[in-house]
């Protein structure tokens, strides 16, 4: 172990000895956190991400109109948060619930749209609600979600207040025509209607009962949810420049021998191997650190997740350790290396999401960012950063590339050569 | 005496990008005794480093084993490694660490950690006379510096067994001389058994008690200098020079005809392809072996050699003169019997072919 130590305690020497370790490591990664958190910050807008529920209203007239009661429902929900956007009926232009034209959705397409990650949530408001609220009668209104029971979730407590509001005006609305039919003779009904609609208006009166909040700070400040995206999206990036530029490194050892020479020393390839691995995963453990530092220094609230937020780094790290150390095992000269290093980098890192949030780009790149070590790495940040997530919201990521991690080491392992 | 090295049916192969394989080392046995200075001696690709890096554990052999003082190189690897000190060809340094740094941490990989370290990294900076440079950068280093620096690397340990790999490749005749007093000094003063790789036979022939000629992945003969040169007889070899000068076969007819005259064979060097070490004209003479300086200082670029065997070469010098008919000579040189006779004998090469 102590030989493992020394190995990476050389090889960092030696790392922070090269010419232009602070530009690529510190300067060029703050001006980049900087230059896409301002544009994210911009380009977002309104600070936050839209969050998209799917919406099938099943309780129609005859007309095919939506009832009064569903759709003041609905309105209910939209007045808890503006952040909510029900699909279909809020679409805009932009195609923001990611439609390609439809105007329905079917119970099979909600389904898929929401295995897809596409929406957050699906809401089936059944027929006969209206009736049933106005009548007293129990309904069922589904609501269906990815999202782990035991977490809290943003999106399912604006819909619980929504229905809240729907029964509370529902009852006042069954007392009212109630008291009104004993006391007067007139008509009860449209009483109690009247008496629905004030205490539905009583309730949208009141401040909005769960706001979407990651953290406590100040959402006037767009910049921070900017930042918020820019400082793991372009921390992760460089992470990969630096952990990855580890591949030269090794062909430089390999070049003048100093890798061959440690082989003929009392030294194990074990020791060796792993002493250059450890090297390199603390250099994007460094790199993690000067971005989420700086980001810190710019006030943005990381929230107080840190050993889920340290798992994902170390896990991204690893990976990347991995594909170095894999990328050891074929290249053969420093252009070569430079080239692919550089080529994987600027492919994957916009594809992952690590420019701009995975949620403003259409289903298929969300897709294909899960194809991609980054994309799971942002998406675990996304969770624990935009969503208020925790340890439980990122085991996927985690385990993703922890897994990839494991196939890619042994890969590199077998293949490695040290002459 | 007691063994030190004991290698046996040592076989490389390599396996070739098309699918053909080729061995590179065809199995070698090799005994080395403690407190020797054992060359092995031969041409560019004969087999050398391949040898060695098998026996430093740094490559597997694909088949026969060595041991090193008693533990097998493959079976063993760690127990053997601590009794073996590397002085690999290429300078396998980091660059851009001080030389004491550079040091203290492949002394690290020996074991030796604290005091114990810090002691042998002066001893070994005094030893190689770089103590003043000692927190310079390698990078800023002459290469015979740097080289001395590499050698001081295999010695930190103290070890019983030093391979030293072709280690005067490109320097100049000062850090050269140096090195292989350096050599010497492992044996005599620091009682080192001494492994010592060369293409070069008047380094062997300085150098070792012992040789090892090995050729295309076989050692083809091995023994002490006097062992080996016996098997070629009591010929001198005549090394006559012709400059730039062309000579046809039928011009040699006449020095065959001669009394005592045993083979005559004729080539043109091409002098721009021999590696020529900057300011020093005596490396290029040996890779030809001829003796001349002039061709070089000239600038010509070939040197026509005719390489004569024959019993008595003084006495019938002037015979063979006369017998070239006029054609002008640019140097001579008559070399009593050498471990280049001995690899011509046993090839029909020179070593520098």
């Amino acid at each position: 172990m102590n030989k493992v130590i020394h190995v990476a305690l050389n090889d960092l020497t030696i790392s922070f000895r090269e010419k232009g370790i602070w530009m690529n490591l510190v300067v060029i990664p703050v001006l980049l956190i900087l230059l896409i958190g301002f544009v994210n910050g911009q380009t977002v807008g309104g600070g936050t991400t839209q969050i998209l529920m799917d919406v099938v209203n099943l309780d129609v007239g005859e007309d095919g109109e939506p009832s009064a009661l569903a759709d003041g429902f609905l309105q209910t929900i939209r007045q808890t948060s503006e952040r909510i956007v029900l699909c279909p009926m809020d679409n805009d232009a932009d195609d923001i619930c990611a439609l390609d034209d439809a105007t329905t959705l079917s119970e099979a397409a909600q389904t898929e749209r929401l295995s897809a990650g596409t929406v957050r949530g699906t809401l089936i408001i059944p027929a006969g609600f209206e009736a049933a609220v106005l009548s007293g009668s129990a309904v069922d209104v589904i609501y269906r979600s990815d999202v782990d029971p035991l977490q809290p979730d943003f999106l399912v407590q604006n819909v619980q207040v929504a229905v809240q509001r729907v029964g509370a005006a529902s009852v006042a609305a069954r007392v009212g025509a109630d008291a009104f039919s004993t006391l007067s003779d007139g008509d009860a009904e449209a009483f109690g209607a009247a008496v629905y609609t004030q205490a539905e208006a009583n309730w949208a009166a009141l401040a909005e009962t769960i706001a979407f909040r990651v953290n406590d700070e100040d959402e006037s400040s767009s910049d921070n949810i900017g930042f918020r995206q820019s400082v793991p999206g372009m921390g992760s990036m460089y992470v990969m420049f630096t952990v990855l530029a580890g591949a030269v490194l090794l062909l430089q050892e390999r070049k003048q021998w100093t890798l061959q020479r440690l082989i003929t020393m009392p030294v194990s390839r074990a020791q060796v191997l792993g002493g250059k691995m450890t090297a390199r995963f603390a250099m994007g453990m460094i790199q993690y650190a000067v971005a989420f530092t700086f980001g810190a220094m710019l006030g943005v609230n990381f929230g107080d997740q840190i050993i889920p937020l340290l798992l994902l780094m170390m896990s991204f790290v690893l990976c990347m350790t991995a594909i170095t150390f894999l990328l050891g095992t074929f290249i053969e000269t420093e252009m070569q290396a430079s080239g692919l290093v550089t080529f994987f980098v600027l492919i994957t890192a916009p594809l992952g999401g690590a420019w701009w949030p995975l949620e403003i780009v259409p289903p298929f790149m969300q897709t294909l960012a899960l194809l991609t070590p980054i994309g799971w790495a942002m998406r675990g940040f996304g969770e624990l950063l935009f969503y208020g997530g925790g340890l439980t919201d990122i085991l996927l990521p985690v385990a993703v590339l922890l897994g990839a991690s494991a196939v890619i080491f042994a890969l590199a392992i077998t293949r490695f050569k040290y002459e | 005496m007691q063994t030190i090295v004991e290698a046996r049916g040592l076989v490389k192969t390599y396996r070739r990008n098309d699918g053909t394989e080729v061995q590179a080392v065809k199995g070698v046995d090799l005994d080395i005794q403690k407190g020797e200075i054992f060359s092995l001696l031969g041409p560019n690709g004969a087999g050398k480093t391949t040898t060695i890096s098998m026996i430093s554990g740094l490559i597997k052999p694909t088949s026969g084993d060595a041991l090193i003082g008693g533990y097998s190189i493959t079976k063993q690897p760690l127990e053997a490694k601590r009794l073996i000190g590397v002085i690999p060809q290429e300078i396998a340094l980091y660059p851009t660490l001080s030389a004491r740094a550079n040091l203290e941490f492949f002394g690290k990989m020996y074991g030796l950690f604290g005091k114990e370290l810090a002691a042998r990294v002066d001893e070994v900076l005094d030893f190689i006379d770089l103590t003043d440079r000692q927190k310079d950068r390698v990078d800023t280093f002459s290469g015979g510096m740097k080289r001395r620096v590499n050698i001081g690397v295999g010695l930190l340990h103290r070890p019983q067994l030093v391979y030293m790999d072709e280690p005067t490749v490109g320097i100049d005749p000062q850090n050269r001389r140096r090195i292989l007093d350096t050599v010497f000094r492992l044996r005599d003063e620091y009682d080192m058994t001494v492994l010592y790789t060369t293409h070069l036979m008047e380094e062997a022939q300085e150098l070792s008690d012992r040789v090892g000629i090995i050729d295309h992945g076989d050692v083809i003969a091995m023994g002490t200098q006097a062992e080996l040169t016996k098997q070629v007889g009591e010929e001198d070899r005549i090394i006559i020079s012709l400059g730039e000068e062309q000579i046809e076969e039928a011009n040699l007819e006449p020095i065959r005809q001669l009394t005592n005259v045993q083979s005559v064979r004729h080539e043109v060097i091409r002098l721009d392809a021999l590696p020529i070490v900057e300011n020093d004209d005596e490396a290029v003479v040996d890779k030809r072996g001829t003796g001349s300086m002039l061709a070089v200082r000239s600038g010509q670029t070939t040197e026509t050699i005719i390489t004569i065997t024959a019993l008595g070469g003084r006495k019938v010098l002037s015979q063979i003169i006369t017998a070239l008919n006029g054609i002008p000579i640019q140097s001579v040189e008559v070399r009593e019997p050498d471990l280049e006779a001995v690899f011509l004998n046993l090839t029909g090469r020179a070593l520098r072919d």
